[in-house]
């Protein structure tokens, strides 16, 4: 499909042309002498705009490519043999995490101030919305494919329970097996720095189509970039997708707490794991409360007791969350919506 | 560990953010278990200071007015404060910044990871929020905070996330963020004991001390 030109392009192309390599205008026609020849810098510069040329073309003509460069792609692994996994770039539209601290309070007397609150916890859950866009039909049906799955993420999951009962000379052996409902399935959800690899449990998900940005169309044949060969079949060129995750941490969350040396930790965060919470900041060093204690002496050490040093160990264990997560290195496997 | 003082907006070049420091618009959260501190330049694009008399009515047959009964009188308030990010060094910075606020809903533990010490939370934003003439805020409890993020003003991306904390190993941090904060807040008893009411005559001193 041929790009559309915009005007930024052509400004850029004139632009490009414009500069040509710099040769003086006296030099031109006195044939191909090696001082007429470009140096490298010069050629350097314009490999290096023509490479951002198609790069901005590209960029401005696949919305994908911009989801993909900005933002990071969204990932759901099920904490269970053979569980869901959801892995997309996506471009979000709203995202709002809520915490929400859970406090009581006495019918206080009349006339008495203020009354007596009790703390209770804090939950935290994040809603995020984002939109599907599709340009090909290709990716329109992806899109709806990856919608099917997320929305599985809403369910809870069952097991097969055997009922068989053995037989015995009396008695006919008697083969059967019920379902057995098992709960709702945990995730561990990665969103760039905004989520690192938390579990949660999904509690809401709305599918949503976008009636203005059109559907594509049935022609019979065979499936083209813009019209589908399925009779009956809708494919909406955007779909949006709101999502509700209640977050369940393993790690202690407040301050101090046992996986604290006590008398150097008391008023760090409880982690203790050298990483900031509940969002990244990439490689800059933690603030000092942040930071992992570390004892000083083996004498500090010996004074821990077995418990403390355990808690120690875990908090220190790099966060390994799941076994069966993508591999990170991988990331060029991750699927968009140009695919 | 002594107290941690963070402050945001200060490790970038927002000029919103300079420009609050120099006018002294600024909002400082301590966490009371901890004595943690975070301030933030005030950009603040809602405030609401509530104060809420709890009146029972009864009525009288043939009477229009009813029999009013006043049992206590609560305070809420309610403002939403807006981050900004102008650069990538800013932008973690203030994400610090953001995670201690998120962190001060949290309470402090003991060595058995028991809750022993509430978080509550004092809040001093100019003369909004001053307390008494004295200007050291006013203690609060936060029953929620919401993080929301404004995608229409842009982010701010990067690769160096550490892949062992975040699986794509890529960081996000909006341009735009807005915190929305609610709760109650505790009433200032006058330390004046020959006053017949407990509560301070300046009370709630919306034009601070000054």
């Amino acid at each position: 499909m041929a790009q559309r030109r915009t005007p930024d392009d052509l400004m850029f192309d004139e632009e490009l042309q414009g500069e040509s390599l710099n040769v003086p205008e006296s030099q031109v026609d006195a044939g191909f002498h090696e001082s007429n020849m470009p140096t490298n810098s010069q050629w350097e510069a314009v490999s290096q705009r023509l490479e951002e040329q198609r790069y901005r073309q590209s960029a401005l003509g696949s919305r994908a490519i911009i989801v993909d460069a900005l933002y990071p792609p969204l990932t759901l692994v099920e904490n269970a043999e053979n569980g869901i996994t959801f892995n997309y770039h996506i471009a979000p539209t709203s995202y709002r995490e809520s915490f929400n601290a859970r406090w009581t309070s006495e019918e206080q007397a009349h006339g008495y101030l203020n009354p007596i609150f009790s703390y209770g916890g804090t939950e935290r859950e994040v809603s995020m919305s984002f939109v599907l866009p599709a340009m090909t039909v290709a990716q329109a049906r992806n899109n709806l494919s990856q919608c099917s799955k997320l929305s599985r993420t809403a369910y809870g999951r069952y097991r097969h329970l055997d009922t068989t009962t053995e037989g015995s000379d009396d008695t006919p052996r008697i083969s059967g097996g019920i379902r057995v409902f098992s709960g709702e399935r945990t995730f561990i959800v990665d969103f760039g720095s905004l989520i690192r690899d938390e579990k949660a449990v999904v509690s809401a998900f709305t599918f949503t189509v976008d009636p203005d940005a059109g559907v594509f169309d049935y022609e019979a044949g065979e499936d083209t970039d813009v019209t589908h060969s399925t009779r009956g079949l809708v494919l909406p060129r955007a779909v949006s997708v709101d999502i509700t995750l209640v977050f369940v941490h393993d790690s202690p969350l407040g301050f101090g707490g046992r996986r604290r040396i006590q008398g150097i930790g008391d008023l760090k965060w409880a982690e203790n794991r050298d990483r900031d919470w509940p969002h990244g900041t990439g490689r800059i060093p933690v603030q000092e409360y942040m930071s992992e204690d570390s004892y000083d002496t083996e004498a500090a050490r010996q004074n821990l007791t077995s418990e403390q040093l355990t808690e120690l160990f875990l908090s220190q264990n790099e966060g390994q969350l799941s076994t069966n997560a993508p591999d990170p290195l991988e990331n060029d496997s991750v699927p968009h919506s140009d695919e | 560990m002594s107290d941690v003082y963070l402050r945001a907006g200060l490790s970038g070049d927002s000029t919103s953010a300079a420009f609050a420091a120099q006018q002294g618009y600024l909002v400082k959260f301590t966490h009371q278990p901890t004595g943690h501190v975070v301030e933030f330049p005030a950009i603040i694009s809602d405030f609401s200071d509530s104060h809420q008399p709890a009146v029972e009515k009864r009525y009288g047959s043939s009477q229009h007015d009813p029999i009013t009964t006043m049992t206590k009188t609560g305070r809420n308030i309610s403002f939403t404060l807006s981050v900004l990010n102008s650069s990538i060094a800013e932008a973690r910075h203030n994400t610090q910044c953001v995670n201690l606020l998120i962190q001060m809903l949290y309470p402090l533990m003991d060595n058995r990871n028991a809750f022993n010490g509430d978080p509550f939370i004092n809040i001093h934003m100019m003369n909004l929020l001053d307390g008494n003439s004295n200007g050291d805020g006013v203690d609060c409890v936060i029953e929620s905070l919401d993080y929301n993020i404004d995608f229409d003003n842009g982010v701010i991306n990067d690769d160096e996330g550490i892949p062992g904390l975040n699986l794509s190993g890529k960081e996000i941090y909006p341009i735009s963020m807005n915190l929305t904060i609610g709760g109650r807040t505790f009433i200032q008893v006058s330390s004046d004991s020959e006053s017949p009411s407990p509560i301070d005559s300046n009370y709630p001193s919306y034009l601070g001390g000054r």
